[in-house]
């Protein structure tokens, strides 16, 4: 892995580490979901703006919804997304 | 004798709706309540401010409800009903109020930790819940009417499938498969080139709800 | 296997919706699945910085 990697690390709740590139990638994807959509994760409901702001600021939230994007994406490219178990 | 198999045939649900989740959660838990009306359950319908403590403790001790669905939020070591008080925690469960009992709990990441006391310890015959958040996708302008809102159905519908599926008889783990069977359904269908545009955003949720959904306890439990 | 013969496998077994969905983003400019593939076909400098963040990212990779 290399240095650029290993700035601005966050480890998650979910173990999952929290780089620049990944933050970046999941800003976009939440910018593809339309404005009228709301996520309800962990007793909250966050519209598109709001769950921008999260991740941005790499709290608790904003590391959740990233996860949950990343390991979608891990397990699509994968091929895990296709077993039944 | 046929008092007591009725008595035993009884659902106990919480229901908060103090916040625009629960409220989902509220809404999409009676399409639960119908069907079990329909199968001859005795209800006891803890909703919006009937889901504290006291009057779960009541309802457990005096009617015995072998089946318990709680809705609302959570977190590793408690299960929470109306303004987010307290239902289950470590020392309700050693109490044993819980023994023998089924319960899906349809809050965030209570299977964590809770799950195994309440199975250990709490001798429950078996729990279902969520190790991590539980999350789904709503959209604006549903909020007076949940039932409607297609969004919210991609996650709640095959969710509603295991209280569904023990109300009819089934084992905890079958319900437990016919839910993830259903939701893995839709994640395929959620990833064609068909989807909708709230099929097609809910993909990640509902891959994360179908991981981290576990059963403990006895898998063979029914109720 | 090197890393543009390990994107086509994976892009392959990829969902046809999920293709265009975005998967990286390099100098600030997302890129999906489809436009990372168009850049990888032609040996792009955009395609190889691509691979480089799948390949961070954990996306690069088989079960």
């Amino acid at each position: 892995m290399n240095n650029k990697n290993k700035e601005n690390r966050k480890q998650t709740e979910r173990g999952q580490e929290i780089t620049q590139e990944l933050k970046q990638l999941v800003v976009w994807r939440l910018k593809a979901i339309p404005s009228d959509l709301k996520i309800s994760i962990g007793g909250n409901q966050f519209s598109q703006k709001e769950a921008l702001v999260h991740v941005k600021n790499e709290d608790e939230v904003g590391n959740e919804i990233a996860e949950i994007q990343i390991q979608f994406l891990r397990d699509l490219t994968s091929g895990k997304i296709y077993q039944n178990e | 004798m046929e008092k007591f198999i009725r008595m035993n045939k009884s659902l106990l649900i919480t229901r908060p709706n103090h916040d625009p989740t629960t409220n989902y959660l509220y809404y999409w838990s009676k399409i639960v309540i119908k069907i079990a009306k329909e199968k001859g359950f005795a209800i006891m319908d803890l909703y919006g401010k009937k889901a504290n403590k006291d009057t779960l403790e009541s309802y457990i001790r005096l009617r015995n409800p072998k089946f318990l669905f709680f809705n609302g939020h959570g977190s590793a070591s408690i299960i929470a009903g109306y303004d987010d008080e307290i239902l289950i925690e470590d020392s309700l469960v050693c109490k044993s109020l819980l023994c023998d009992k089924t319960i899906y709990s349809r809050s965030c990441k209570s299977a964590a930790v809770l799950e195994k006391i309440m199975v250990t310890k709490g001798k429950a015959a078996a729990f279902i819940g969520y190790i991590k958040n539980f999350g789904f996708l709503t959209r604006n302008g549903f909020e007076t009417k949940p039932l409607e809102d297609t969004a919210a159905r991609i996650v709640l519908e095959p969710s509603n499938l295991i209280p569904i599926a023990i109300l009819k008889g089934n084992t905890a783990q079958e319900a437990n498969d016919r839910s993830k069977s259903e939701m893995r359904k839709i994640l395929f269908k959620s990833l064609s080139s068909e989807a909708s545009e709230e099929e097609r955003h809910s993909a990640p949720l509902l891959l994360s709800n179908i991981s981290n959904q576990v059963l403990l306890g006895n898998p063979k439990a029914t109720i | 296997m090197d890393k543009k013969a390990l994107f086509n496998r994976i892009y392959a077994n990829l969902p046809l919706a999920s293709r265009e969905e975005i998967a990286v983003v390099v100098d600030n400019k997302p890129m999906t699945w489809n436009v990372i593939w168009i850049e990888v076909e032609n040996n792009t400098e955009k395609g190889k910085k691509a691979l480089e963040i799948l390949e961070n990212l954990g996306l690069l990779q088989t079960k």
